[in-house]
């Protein structure tokens, strides 16, 4: 499983990559730009990402956002349906509104409250079948 | 002209018998050419006297610091076009320390407490391909046999001659090689805020000149880093070599120096 942390924060992007690490290569993106650069660079290389783990709220270019800009990308080279990534919003925000925004139009997997918690995490992706 | 292999002249600041010592014969032993000087006011007036390849500056010195005469020889370089890398030699590594140097002008630091062979690493960046495609360019010095197909650690051929930038303006091949040897010393070092910064500056300048590829290989290398996958960093650090040397190539190569500020 080959995974693209999305955290501005550097904690949770060091609890991310903790939990996550064992099951794979882990990048880590720091904003929603380098997000869609990396994951660009994956397509450029046929070594996409299975799994997106991506903050809503950051700098520069927020989860939303890159989320939708990495839905085109799959959609130009083919990638769609079956062989999208999974991406899981993470939020601090129980904010309905954006994360049914996140779900609805910007294609997100799923989404996960913040604190992240180990078991939570690794539940969703038993169910998505990566783990 | 030519030189004899990878040797350096060195300039080495210091007040401290001790470390003198200590750089010296690192320095020596492998057969690079050490100048010493005991504060920055002789450090400047030896600059205007003689050419170097590379100065090694303490930061708190009597008389004068390091990051005065910094200053001073970097005016002075601005009157006659040249530019002579000057790392400090620090014990403190904090990033306000370090700022004030690369404020000041210097290209890097090094610690104190530096092992021979992180010492060999760092100069193999002043020991650099791209010095050679510069040599190219430039009438002013003259590369030696290019070795940047190899898969060696070990550059050996390339070095600044002693009239290294003479005819050479202060141009952004200038910024572009000092984010290079940013990115190696980040990359020696293991130094991951020096890796963001050095890469970030990188990114924008190459996405200035429109090189995605550049904006591209140098994200690779901050990725593969992060990751802690330093055989793949190493790797797409090369590839920046190369688009840089290549960069510098195309004719009408211009920028603005406001990047690397």
């Amino acid at each position: 499983m080959k995974t693209l942390i999305v955290e501005d924060d550097f904690i949770s992007r060091r609890i991310l990559k903790e939990i996550l690490s064992p099951y794979g290569e882990c990048d880590i993106a720091i904003d929603g730009e380098e997000a869609v650069q990396a994951f660009r660079m994956a397509l450029d290389d046929s070594a996409s990402y299975d799994l997106v783990c991506m903050d809503i709220m950051m700098p520069n270019m927020d989860g939303q956002e890159a989320l939708k800009l990495i839905r085109a990308l799959e959609k130009e080279r083919g990638a769609s349906g079956a062989r999208e990534a999974k991406v899981i919003m993470t939020t601090a925000l129980g904010d309905p509104r954006t994360v049914v925004e996140a779900f609805y139009k910007g294609g997100a997997t799923s989404y996960l409250v913040k604190p992240i918690g180990k078991q939570k995490l690794l539940q969703e992706l038993r169910n998505f079948e990566l783990i | 002209m030519q030189h004899d292999g990878p040797k350096l002249k060195v300039l080495l600041a210091d007040d401290s018998n001790v470390t003198r010592l200590v750089f010296s014969s690192l320095l020596k032993r492998s057969g690079h050419e050490v100048v010493m000087v005991s504060n920055g006011n002789e450090a400047f007036m030896k600059c205007k006297s003689e050419q170097f390849n590379l100065i090694l500056m303490d930061v708190q010195m009597p008389v004068m610091n390091g990051l005065s005469a910094t200053k001073l020889i970097r005016a002075n370089e601005a009157l006659t076009g040249t530019h002579t890398p000057i790392l400090a030699l620090t014990a403190a590594d904090s990033k306000a320390d370090l700022e004030h140097c690369v404020q000041a002008g210097m290209d890097g630091y090094l610690h104190k407490n530096i092992t021979a062979g992180e010492l060999h690493d760092v100069l193999q960046c002043y020991l650099n391909p791209v010095r050679q495609k510069e040599a190219e360019l430039n009438d002013g010095f003259e590369g030696g046999e290019s070795n940047s197909s190899g898969k060696g650690e070990v550059r050996e051929g390339a070095v600044f001659t002693s009239s290294a930038g003479e005819n050479r303006n202060n141009g952004p091949e200038e910024g572009m090689h000092s984010l290079l040897v940013s990115l190696r010393q980040a990359f020696a070092y293991r130094d991951e805020s020096l890796m963001e910064q050095s890469s970030l500056k990188m990114k924008r300048m190459a996405l200035h000149m429109k090189s995605e590829k550049l904006a591209d290989a140098t994200f690779r290398v901050q990725l593969a880093f992060r990751r802690g996958d330093f055989d793949t960093a190493r790797h797409h650090l090369r590839s920046v070599e190369d688009l840089v040397s290549r960069t510098m190539e195309q004719p009408g190569f211009e920028l603005d120096m406001d990047f690397n500020r």
